[in-house]
């Protein structure tokens, strides 16, 4: 809705777009330790930019603060770690650990809310519902119908509410009127609403059914092939995946904090785990700085 | 530290699964999905009916609604679904699966004890169930949503943080809770009225 998503830059296949988001957001909420959740920060940051410029600088700037109370306040509920930094409250020790544990799950929850910010912007409804009407075509075709209800109920609460002010019903919106009068009113908005789209709806539903709904092969508006890059992009996907989990499973993304920070680092994986995850989330990146460097050659060679 | 939020997204994900399932195995048809799809736009857009009034969220009370006419399978789908399109409309997050249940849950609860309640309903049933909304989303519906914030802003879950975390919800949750028990006094009978009514017209929502 709203400007075309710019997705990675070259057109791929949903299912990449869909698969790449669904591993780094899943991965990300999985893999607690140090060395990888910083390795997802960075790389939600980066990706975030390269897609929105400017105004992912804004929601980055917004997203600090709020990972900074996640990180101090953890020491605030656990007293664990040798070392203390100060003490406050009567002794009570702040310590470098747990402010460690704090970090890292503060920079954990930037990166899920910096890819959640990517996905938003690359993932329109229309290539969702693509990917989910052939499992769940009720579900999906219901969810259109809402997406396209929602502002045409706005619209109609907007008329309701200037139809009552022109008959002198309306309460207005100023400072004046109390709100428990402006509540009323807007329940009675509601309640006209409802019953214009209840009736309108029957008549919608009855013009599908008389245009022959349900009774053939549905197709999609957008269709996109599934190219060899696409499938290329899914098998590179899935086999560093396949690496980062099978280094979670024999534990180097692990970590523990107390009574002392301890990563794993000399763990014959450890490398190798961190190294495929920081290229799993910097594949779209990567095609995009890419495209972006072919873009400003070919135009300073003009 | 255990990865609580990804098993936690994994079950509410199973839950879900059952209630979009059976959706699709009954084989609408065409005024069912329309039907719900109306009711679910309803509960997303009557934000923009309470513009005027700020902090004023009543999608949790039309979905309470349509649970109560149209059943709990019917009322778990709608609740899930408006949060759904909600976040399509203002984002996705990683909040969106809780959203989806809680408001879920709303639906299929009202919807267990609603269909036994005679329309329209009478002064002291309106009361009782804009009290029953009021402890819903404050007991329920909003506790769910802070455990989103639980699992994914906490490092350490131990008993002092997580309570901190759900009493700085508690504010916003009487609000929210608040916000429901009016809408459910004053548009229940309406809007059950104009559901019962397109019951007994078209045979619809049974």
């Amino acid at each position: 809705m709203g400007t075309p998503p710019t997705a990675f830059l070259i057109p791929v296949h949903p299912i990449v777009e869909l698969g790449f988001f669904l591993c780094a957001i899943g991965l990300g909420v999985f893999l607690l330790s140090p060395p990888f959740a910083l390795v997802g920060a960075g790389a939600a940051a980066l990706t975030l930019l390269l897609l929105q410029g400017r105004a992912a600088g804004r929601l980055i700037g917004a997203t600090v603060p709020l990972a900074a109370v996640v990180a101090l306040a953890n020491p605030l509920f656990v007293p664990l770690g040798q070392t203390v930094l100060f003490a406050y409250a009567g002794g009570r020790p702040y310590t470098a650990e747990a402010l460690a544990c704090g970090a890292t799950v503060a920079a954990l929850l930037a990166a899920v809310l910096w890819w959640f910010a990517s996905f938003n912007r690359v993932m329109d409804t229309a290539k969702l519902l693509y990917l989910f009407g052939r499992f769940a075509p009720a579900v999906s075709l219901t969810l259109t119908l809402v997406l396209r209800l929602v502002p045409t109920f706005g619209r109609r609460a907007s008329a309701v509410a200037e139809a009552r002010a022109g008959i002198g019903l309306g309460r207005g919106s100023g400072a004046k009127v109390p709100a428990i009068a402006r509540v009323r009113e807007a329940t009675v908005v509601l309640a006209s609403v409802s019953a214009w789209s209840l009736e309108h709806g029957v008549a919608t539903a009855d013009a599908m059914e008389s245009r022959g709904f349900g009774t053939g092969h549905r197709a999609t508006v957008p269709c996109w092939p599934l190219r060899w890059r696409d499938a290329v992009a899914l098998g590179l996907m899935g086999a560093l995946v396949a690496i980062v989990v099978a280094g979670a499973a024999l534990g180097v993304t692990e970590a523990t904090f107390f009574p002392r920070i301890a990563v794993p680092t000399g763990a014959p994986l450890f490398g190798v785990s961190l190294v495929a995850y920081g290229l799993l989330l910097l594949l779209p990146a990567l095609v995009m700085g890419r495209e972006r460097l072919r873009w400003h050659f070919s135009r300073a060679r003009r | 530290m255990k990865p609580y939020y990804l098993i936690s997204v994994l079950i509410i994900g199973a839950a879900l699964v059952p209630f979009f399932a059976g959706f699709e195995r009954r084989r609408p048809t065409a005024r069912d999905i329309v039907l719900l799809a109306v009711m679910v736009a309803l509960a997303v857009a009557s934000r923009a009916a309470f513009a005027a009034v700020p902090h004023f969220k009543p999608m949790a009370a039309v979905v309470m609604i349509t649970g109560m006419a149209l059943g709990p399978r019917q009322g778990f789908l709608a609740g899930a679904l408006a949060a759904l399109a909600s976040g399509f409309l203002f984002g996705q997050g990683p909040w969106t699966p809780f959203q989806m249940l809680a408001f879920g849950s709303a639906g299929l609860v009202f919807g267990l004890v609603g269909p036994r309640l005679p329309v329209p309903l009478s002064g002291w049933a309106r009361l009782g169930l804009a009290g029953a909304g009021f402890l819903f989303v404050v007991l329920v519906l909003g506790p769910i949503l802070d455990t989103s914030s639980v699992f994914l802003m906490l490092a350490s879950l131990t008993p002092a943080s997580v309570l901190a975390i759900y009493g700085a919800g508690l504010p916003i949750n009487v609000i929210h809770g608040v916000a429901t028990a009016l809408t459910l006094l004053l548009v229940a009978n309406p809007l059950l009225g104009q559901l019962a009514r397109l019951r007994t017209k078209y045979g619809l929502g049974e």
